[in-house]
């Protein structure tokens, strides 16, 4: 049904979406807490450098990932001594710009909802004998838990969708970092591979489509649960 | 409990200076936005005063000057807000366990008198949202108590309930202060909730102290006045059971002095204390007395005219009965009548139908 090169495609789409997440999520959400609940003087500073990646061309992002990242670039050099890593020109590149241009998206949905959480109910915990930290897992993080699938969602979306700063800065190389845009990219460029660029497309929709709805079903569990007061 | 604090509030400074006894119900009264819930805020450690001291027997919370300002969550002071504030993703018994520590109680037994005591046992498995407002105080309230916190404070939690669901929660709260020996600090501006549950009165205006001493003297003290609804002016008593009556339903309270007041019957077995209102509408005066198959009034008793107070509207007599004080509004008509004056000694009258349940507590 699928071919091989479809598989291929999906299954590094998915995965370079799943690992942006998984490393962008904790960061996101600190980032996040920090905007809604703390006062310091660098705050706007922080707020506009974090919105970046979402008015910049993506293509403008994988240029200063590719001059920074890459073998000779500051951090691609550190990284290279330090640890031994190269990420230019892999899946992890891929991934890399993937959570990167989905950040803003994240961070937006859940400071969101950490503004809507009654800082009474966080009071009234505290009364009740609950450390800080205590409160955060047991009453802020439930209370936020649909604005952090939100934010997962827009990040999956998008990170699903990315293309300029990943073929900028990772280039398109066939089962390395060939994601489903590329490779519909590379079909479209190809004379008469119109029919597998289309399959593509529909390969594309049924993603989207499927994780639309199961957030959709999620979220309305969540809120159900939630909205019991 | 020491409470000697200072904090800027956006009108006005909170300023008191008060030992607050670490036993029974102390009633913060006053209007709204005079300070009372700061206050409490303060003693809980949700806000922190600009100086001072709090500090019980055991524990100094806040100290200014050492730098001492304990943790909310390690003060173990529950808090009753005027919302419930149930936690809405947590079902009723999650949100009773949530500061409770099985291992204090290991036979669960304390557990077990909270539900019984505020009776919320079917309640356990539903969730906030599912509960009448009333049902929702009491599990704050069983919530904060399965905390065993040393003093407990409530800030005005029937206020956002109507009027059954107040009557329907008063005999609880009343409850627990009795069963289980908790200090309460309960801010309140209504006097029926003074009435019936506190022990003694903390008034406070624009942030600061005004009174503090046990209802009775706070109740009859000048500077209450204003408080009391000048149109339902009203004396408190001390009376105890004294006996029912074989044949009617009513109920003799001794006064002190064995002045006996009959009033519609109170269900309370004989000799229990208790602590009754009487308004100065229902009080009225004669020169002298009348053979009691003349009059229906039942309770005649002398005293002695203390003040006259005047206005345009009507008379108010105060009146001396042997300790007590009795408050008596009469028309200037009969003022001038009776060619009544200070010192004289006069007979006043108290409709013991007046006396309903709402004007009496235990206590």
């Amino acid at each position: 049904m699928l071919t091989e090169f479809e598989i291929q495609a999906i299954s590094l789409s998915l995965k370079v979406a799943f690992t942006a997440i998984s490393f962008s999520l904790p960061i996101a959400i600190l980032t996040a807490w920090l905007l809604a609940r703390c006062q310091f003087h660098a705050k706007p500073l922080l707020d506009a450098v974090l919105h970046l990646p979402l008015v910049l061309p993506p293509v403008v992002i994988g240029y200063l990932l590719l001059v920074s990242f890459s073998p000779q670039g500051a951090i691609g050099l550190w990284l290279n001594n330090t640890f031994n890593i190269d990420i230019s020109f892999s899946w992890q590149g891929a991934a890399l710009a993937s959570a990167i241009v989905s950040f803003p998206l994240m961070v937006r949905a859940i400071r969101l909802s950490f503004e809507a959480v009654d800082y009474k109910l966080e009071q009234a915990a505290s009364t009740l004998g609950a450390s800080k930290f205590k409160v955060f897992y047991t009453i802020t993080l439930p209370l936020i838990s649909p604005g952090i699938l939100s934010g997962v969602i827009l990040a999956f979306a998008r990170s699903l969708g990315e293309f300029g700063a990943t073929i900028t800065f990772v280039s398109n190389i066939p089962e390395v970092t060939r994601t489903i845009p590329l490779a519909m990219y590379s079909f479209i460029q190809t004379p008469g591979a119109e029919d597998q660029a289309l399959r593509l497309c529909i390969i594309a929709v049924i993603i989207a489509l499927s994780a639309l709805i199961a957030s959709y079903i999620l979220e309305l569990k969540m809120r159900r649960k939630l909205s019991r007061n | 409990m020491l409470i000697d604090i200072t904090r800027q509030l956006n009108d006005f400074t909170l300023q008191v200076n008060a030992q607050l006894s670490t036993q029974g119900i102390c009633a913060i009264f006053g209007r709204s936005g005079s300070g009372k819930t700061s206050l409490i805020n303060t003693i809980a450690g949700i806000d922190t005063p600009d100086s001072g001291r709090i500090s019980s027997i055991e524990d100094c919370f806040f100290d200014s000057e050492k730098g001492v300002n304990t943790a909310v969550h390690l003060r173990q002071i529950g808090y009753v807000f005027q919302q419930a504030r149930l936690f809405p993703h947590y079902s009723v018994d999650a949100n009773l366990r949530y500061g409770y520590a099985q291992k204090d109680d290991p036979d669960g037994r304390f557990f077990q008198q909270i539900l019984v005591l505020l009776d919320i046992t079917s309640l356990l498995k539903r969730y906030p949202n599912e509960l009448s407002g009333g049902e929702q105080q009491r599990v704050a309230i069983g919530r904060a108590l399965l905390r065993r916190p040393k003093l407990l404070l409530m800030d005005e939690p029937l206020a956002s309930l109507d009027l059954p669901r107040k009557q329907e929660l008063l005999p609880y709260l009343a409850k627990l202060n009795k069963v289980l020996k908790l200090p309460i600090l309960y801010v309140t501006h209504s006097l029926d909730e003074v009435l019936y549950l506190a022990d003694e009165i903390l008034l406070i205006d624009k942030g600061q102290k005004l009174l503090h001493d046990d209802v009775e003297t706070v109740w009859n003290h000048p500077l209450m006045q204003p408080w009391l609804n000048q149109d339902r002016q009203s004396a408190i008593l001390h009376a105890s059971v004294k006996e029912h009556h074989e044949k009617y339903p009513l109920t003799a309270l001794a006064l002190s002095h064995d002045h006996l007041l009959w009033v519609r019957k109170i269900d309370q077995p004989l000799q229990s204390a208790i602590r009754v209102r009487i308004y100065a509408k229902d009080v009225s005066i004669t020169l002298s007395r009348l053979p009691a198959e003349q009059s229906s009034i039942r309770n005649v008793f002398l005293t002695t005219i203390e003040e006259i107070q005047t206005n345009s509207q009507n008379v108010r007599l105060k009146l001396a009965l042997a300790d007590n004080i009795l408050w008596a509004d009469i028309t200037p008509w009969a003022l001038d009548d009776l060619k009544l004056s200070v010192n004289q000694q006069v007979y006043a009258q108290i409709k013991g139908v007046s006396i309903n349940h709402s004007d009496w507590a235990n206590i």
